[in-house]
This record gives structure tokens, C-alpha cells and sequence, in this order.
């Protein structure tokens, strides 16, 4: 039971519960390759907003972006050849941001819950409950 | 003084200059004696000239005799040496044209230091406190043996844990040695242990025989102490070609005249470092952009070199010398080996991306076919390292880029690593070997299909044909050689022996002699070549002069002489502190002896 008398849905605990163990797993890559650190802070950062029901504009964003940046890589590597050298400064710079944006653990969770928030109403209506206690509160 | 003593003074000194005369000749015949006055049996000894930049070498036969013929003149040296002893060391004057009687008689070690010093890396090495040799050293010989000897004088000193620590640091960030954390902790605290600076005792046999003693070993120093020649390529002027990747340098050795001949590499738009310029390239060394790896030859006589820095095939006219260079493509990266096929096809590994490119010099068409990954892990790694290398490129020579690296978290077997090639003579099939991800594979040079095969020893590095289509591939992880029937697809093994208890050896390269038939090897843990004869299936050794022996890649002469280069990685830990051409040849010592001992 939450302050405000909701309970925390299933749903949300799940994805919390799967973005902190990507944090945790990417963390753990990230004491021997150091620069996984970031993606592990990302992750946390993104488990802690679904947890919390905050910033759910921020939390897509990182998402889409890990997403894009992410197929960007790959559809550039694969596909780049007539870029010549620029080709991989291109998929370096998506690299790092897709690395910024929570990394390959990032997507593999986001996508399904990107899925989620467009159709379980109960995850939008988690984003949207405080939103809807503020508006309440102004009333 | 009475007349008698002064005549006896008179004629002594009369024998002296007599004696003197005598030894002023640049060729040498003799024998060689333990201290005790037994003969020794497969002793060295070897003649330098006056610049000691070159050296020739025959082995003692059973009686302790040896015979040499070389062209040097001047203040040259003899020097005999054999295993468990003391060199002995002269220094003559000489002439071309005179033959001088020398026997020489190795010295006892002084000190248990001297003893100790005097014997090769794998007898240091050997006694490493691995918790598990089996399980714990793999990574030690992947990601040390791999570039260099350890054990040797210069990587064998005392050092902390922090500072063997350091020094692995060193090695990944400036050579790409792919140890993990985990990896690197075991390998410093094991080489903190077992490196203590105390002297060592161990017994080492190089097995004499009588087919040393019929073979004569010639080395021309070349560079500096910090030249990295690594191919050695005989073309088909008979000149050996040295591939200095550090210097982007070709060497060309003339070696009837001794003479060696630089060629510079053209400049590139590159960085030094080329496409690996975000790593921390060891100053000195490696002052290049295109990191020239290894040679062949198309019938045109034109030499084809790939280029590992630069990921650029390029070809050079040895008679014009001009270069040409042909870009790989974006994403290549480490073009290794290189052979040709019998279209004059060019065909080469590329060791980093995992792909196998072929060049048609009439065409000018590059085409790059991408390998099995062997695993997901392997698959990610190898489609990544091209960006994470141009991320690294943009800050130059600080090796940011390794903390991306998934080498850090899963070790050495994040990449399959395609390594050594070669052309089948009977179908014209392209085979190659993947040293990491321990397979061989074949492709078909019409379909390009590609098909695979595990070996059952790991660390298959450069592979050859021989003429009845068996490949012949170098075990280095296991210290083995292997064969494979292409008709029957079937594997054997054979493990070489040591030349001391609970050592092992690191077989590099070999080639395949085509009259004989016999298999020569680099065995670069214990400064020895080997030949390997099919036949008998047995393993003769034959020592390097020459301390802290590492050599490459094996091309042979039209008259007989096994040919690479000694190429320690850094040049100044070889005992002279240069690297070198060397050659042997296993008949040239028997000539000798027929020409001087009547």
C-alpha cells in the first residue's frame, strides 16, 4: 500500500524489478570494462522512474532513443558501405548514445514496456496517477 | 740467458706466429670440448664478423668436430656454445681465404646465476605456480606467448603484483593482449610468485644428432632494438623480404652479399597506429600507419603485403619498387596472413573482423567474405570492434575505448580470430585456421561456401599445405602440430617434445619442405627450430645461436634454406638486442665439413 493508498501494480513491480536487474548485471560488467557504468546508471535511473511512477516523458524518451540509436548502429554497420570512413563515426556516435541510453539490456527490457504503456491501461494509469493527483489537488 | 734457451724462446715464439698465421682465416675446423675433455655432441659454433651483424653457425657431430666456411674477415669471433655449459669465446684475425685448426672447450658455470641465465624462457616459464596449468595458463600463453617469449632475461625481472598489474595494462592497452580482470589478477599474482629473481636449475636436452651436424644456421642482424620485422617472404629473386610492421618498413636481404636494402612504405592519411591509433601502440616500436604483416607473390612477380594498421593490401614491384595500395573497406580490420592461389588470386585473413578477404590483381575487385561468428558473444564482439575502434580513434593513443570492451568481462574468447591461410595445390580450396575459436575452415573458391571444423588441440595459428593436400597446422595453445586429411577429414596429433621437464613449447608457423617433405617448425619457447619428418613422425631440434628466438613466418629458398625472421616483440630483450634474418640450411654445414676436413 502507497502513501496516497494505491497499490503498486504488478506490472510495475516486474519492470522494475527487470530494469534493476539489468542495472545490477550491467553493473557488474562495468568493474571490469569500466564505461558499462553509465549504461548501469542509466538502467537505474529508468528502473527508479517506473518504480516510482515519475517522469514518464523522460522515461520514453531514454527508451526511444536507446532503441533508435541502437537499430541505427547496426542498420549503418550493415548497410553504411557507400559512407566510406564516415560510416563508423556515424555508428560510433549511435554507439555511445545507445551505451548512454541504458545499453543492449536497456532495449531488451524498454521495448516491452514501451509495448506496455501504450496498451495496459493499468501502467498508464501509474505514469498518469500523479499527474492526476496534482490536477485533483488543484481542483 | 744460455743459446739453448734463447733458441727455445726463439723457436716458441716462431710456433706462435706460425700459429698466429695459421689462425688468420675466416673458415674454421676443429672440435669442440666439454671441460671434462669429452667431446661435445651438438655444439654450436658460431662465427661472427667484425660488426657481429652477421653470424654463421654449425653444430659439433658425435666426436665434437665441426668444420665452417664463412666469408667474413677482419677481427671476427668464434664462439662455441651448448646447452648446461659456458660459452667459450675467441677473437681472431683474419682472411677470407685461409682455414684455421680451432678446438674450443666449453667452460663450467662459474655461478649457479651464470647456469641459470644462460637457459631459455620455457625453463623460467615452466616453473610458473599456476593453481592449475591446465585450466589457469591457457590465457598466460593466448595473451603473453602469443606476442613474445616470458621468461626471458628482460621479462623475467622481480616485479610486484602492482607493478605486473601495470604491466598488463601495458600490454592490453598498447598491444590488445584480451586478458579480463579475473585473467589479469591470476596472471600478475602467478608471475609475482614465480619470477622471484633467484636463480633456477634445469636440465636441457636439444637433442643432438647427426642431422645438426650436417646444417648450417646464417643471421644477419637488421633495424634496431626496436625494428619489428615479422614475415620473412623469399620471392622469386632468391632476395628474403622482411615485413617490419613497427616501422612500416620492408627489409631486403641480399644474401649472397649480406647487403640489406630499406623500403619505406608510402605515407598514408592515417594516424600513427592507423585504425588501432586509439591504442596506446608502444612508442618506438611502432612509429607506422600501416603495420605491414605478411607476403606473397602473384606470378607476375608483383609482392602483395598486407597491412594490418591501415587494413590495406598493398603491392610492391620489387624491381620498380613502387607501392600500390588497395583499401580492404571501411569495417576490415587486421588483415593477417596472405597467400595466392593459382589464378594469382589474392586471398588473406583479416584476424580482427573476422572475415576473409581475396583480391584480384587483373580486376583490381576486392571482396570480403564474413566468417561464422562461433557464438553470440564472438558475434557481438566482432560486429562492434570496428565502431569501438574508430571511438577510440578519436582519442588518440589513450585506450578509452577498451572500457566498452567486452574483452574485459568475458577474456580472450571474445573474438574467433581468423589467423593463418592457405591454398590447397589439389583442389585450389581455401583453408584457414581461427586461433581463438580453435576451428578450421575450408572455402570453396567457386561457391564460397564456408564450412567449419573443431580442432582437438587449441591455439591453431598459421597452417600449411603440403603437396598431397594435407594440411599441417601448428598447435601453439598445446604445444602440439596437427594433421588433417582433407580427404578423410580426419584429424591426428602429435605433441612436441620439450627440451626440459614440464616445459612446453609454442609452435608459431611452418613450412613444408618440397623434396622432402619434411615440416620445419618455430618453436619459440625454447630458441630451437624443429624439423618434423612425416615418414618417421619424429622431432629433430635444431637450437638457435641466438637467445630469445622468436620467429614468424617460414618461406624457403629454390636451394634449400629455411628462411623467417627472429622477431622478439621488443627487439632489444633478443640477446644481441636486434632482430634478425635467419636462415638454415640443412645440408650447408655437411658441404662445409666435405670441403674442409679431408
Amino acid at each position: 500500500m502507497l502513501p496516497d493508498g494505491n497499490e503498486r501494480p504488478l506490472i510495475v513491480d516486474v519492470f522494475a524489478a527487470l530494469l534493476g536487474f539489468a542495472a545490477i548485471l550491467t553493473c557488474y560488467a562495468g568493474l571490469s570494462a569500466h564505461g558499462f557504468l553509465v549504461p548501469a546508471a542509466c538502467l537505474l535511473l529508468l528502473a527508479f522512474l517506473v518504480w516510482a511512477g515519475r517522469a514518464k516523458r523522460v522515461l520514453i524518451g531514454i527508451i526511444l532513443a536507446n532503441v533508435i540509436a541502437g537499430a541505427g548502429q547496426d542498420l549503418v554497420v550493415a548497410l553504411g558501405e557507400d559512407l566510406g570512413r564516415t560510416k563508423l563515426d556515424i555508428a560510433g556516435v549511435l554507439l555511445l548514445l545507445h551505451l548512454l541510453c541504458g545499453g543492449p539490456l536497456a532495449a531488451l527490457v524498454g521495448l516491452p514496456l514501451l509495448a506496455a504503456m501504450k496498451w495496459s491501461k493499468t501502467l498508464r494509469s501509474w505514469f498518469d496517477r500523479r499527474r492526476g493527483a496534482v490536477i485533483g489537488g488543484a481542483e | 740467458m744460455t743459446i739453448a734457451s734463447r733458441t727455445m724462446i726463439l723457436y716458441a715464439a716462431a710456433m706462435l706466429g706460425a700459429a698466429a698465421t695459421s689462425a688468420d682465416a675466416a673458415s674454421f675446423r676443429g672440435r669442440v670440448t666439454a671441460p671434462d675433455g669429452r667431446p661435445a655432441f651438438g655444439a654450436m659454433v658460431t662465427v661472427m664478423d667484425a660488426s657481429k651483424e652477421r653470424r654463421e653457425t654449425v653444430y659439433t657431430g658425435p666426436d665434437g668436430s665441426y668444420a665452417i666456411r664463412t666469408p667474413f674477415a677482419g677481427t671476427i669471433s668464434v664462439r662455441a656454445r651448448m646447452a648446461g655449459f659456458d660459452d667459450i669465446v675467441v677473437r681472431r684475425m683474419t682472411n677470407a681465404e685461409q682455414t684455421a685448426d680451432l678446438d674450443l672447450q666449453l667452460k663450467s658455470f662459474v655461478t649457479p646465476q651464470a647456469a641459470s641465465d644462460a637457459l631459455s624462457a620455457s625453463a623460467f616459464n615452466a616453473r610458473l605456480p599456476w593453481p592449475s596449468p591446465e585450466r589457469d595458463r591457457t590465457a598466460f600463453v593466448q595473451e603473453c606467448n602469443y606476442c613474445h617469449q616470458v621468461g626471458n632475461a628482460t621479462t623475467r625481472i622481480p616485479r610486484s603484483h602492482a607493478e605486473w598489474m601495470a604491466e598488463l595494462d601495458k600490454m592490453e592497452e598498447g598491444l590488445l593482449a584480451l586478458l579480463s580482470r579475473q585473467q589479469k589478477r591470476m596472471v600478475a599474482s602467478v608471475l609475482t610468485k614465480g619470477f622471484d629473481g633467484n636463480p633456477i636449475v634445469a636440465y636441457q636436452n636439444y637433442g643432438a644428432s647427426v642431422e645438426q651436424s650436417k646444417a648450417k644456421v646464417r643471421e644477419w642482424q637488421v633495424g634496431d632494438g626496436f625494428t619489428f620485422v615479422h614475415d620473412a617472404y623469399v620471392a622469386r629473386d632468391q632476395n628474403v623480404y622482411g615485413i617490419d610492421e613497427g616501422h612500416d618498413v620492408i627489409w631486403v636481404l641480399d644474401r649472397s652479399s649480406g647487403k640489406i636494402e630499406r623500403l619505406a612504405l608510402p605515407d598514408s592519411d592515417l594516424p600513427r597506429g592507423g585504425h588501432f591509433s586509439g591504442l596506446k601502440l608502444p612508442i618506438g616500436v611502432f612509429t607506422g600507419k600501416h603495420g605491414p604483416h605478411s607476403m606473397a607473390e602473384t606470378s607476375d612477380g608483383r609482392l602483395w603485403i598486407t597491412n594490418s594498421l591501415s587494413s590495406t593490401l598493398m603491392s610492391l614491384d620489387p624491381k620498380t619498387k613502387v607501392f600500390k595500395t588497395y583499401e580492404v573497406g571501411a569495417d576490415a580490420l587486421y588483415p593477417h596472413t596472405v597467400r595466392v592461389d593459382k589464378n594469382d588470386v589474392v586471398w588473406f585473413t583479416l584476424a580482427v573482423s573476422n572475415q576473409i578477404g581475396s583480391f584480384d590483381p587483373k580486376t583490381e575487385t576486392m571482396t570480403l567474405l564474413d566468417l561464422p561468428a562461433n557464438g553470440i558473444i564472438r558475434w557481438i564482439s566482432t560486429s562492434t570492434l570496428p565502431v569501438m575502434m574508430r571511438i577510440g580513434s578519436w582519442f588518440p593513443e589513450r585506450a578509452w575505448h577498451l572500457n566498452i570492451s567486452t574483452h574485459r568481462i568475458f577474456g580472450n574468447q571474445v573474438i574467433p580470430m581468423p589467423y593463418g591461410i592457405d591454398v590447397n595445390p589439389i583442389d585450389g580450396s581455401i583453408w584457414y585456421a581461427k586461433l581463438y575459436a580453435n576451428m578450421i575452415g575450408r572455402i570453396d573458391p567457386k561457391t564460397l561456401e564456408i564450412t567449419e571444423w573443431a580442432t582437438p588441440m587449441k591455439g591453431p595459428r598459421r597452417p600449411r599445405f603440403d603437396k598431397d593436400g594435407v594440411l599441417w597446422i601448428p598447435a601453439f595453445d598445446e604445444g602440439g602440430l596437427m594433421r588433417f586429411d582433407t580427404k578423410t577429414q580426419t584429424f591426428e596429433t602429435m605433441a612436441i617434445p620439450p627440451v626440459g621437464e614440464g616445459e612446453y613449447e609454442t609452435p608459431y608457423a611452418l613450412t613444408i619442405a618440397a623434396q622432402t617433405g619434411d615440416i620445419w617448425l618455430a618453436a619459440n619457447n625454447s630458441d630451437r627450430i624443429i624439423r618434423f619428418t612425416p615418414s618417421t613422425k619424429e622431432f629433430l631440434s635444431f637450437p638457435s645461436p641466438t637467445r630469445v628466438t622468436v620467429l614468424r613466418d617460414f618461406s624457403l629458398t629454390r636451394d634449400g634454406e629455411v628462411c623467417s625472421t627472429s622477431s622478439n616483440l621488443p627487439a632489444y630483450a633478443i640477446e644481441d638486442g636486434r632482430a634478425s634474418f635467419i636462415c638454415l640450411d640443412p645440408n650447408a654445414g655437411a658441404s662445409d665439413r666435405a670441403a674442409l676436413v679431408k
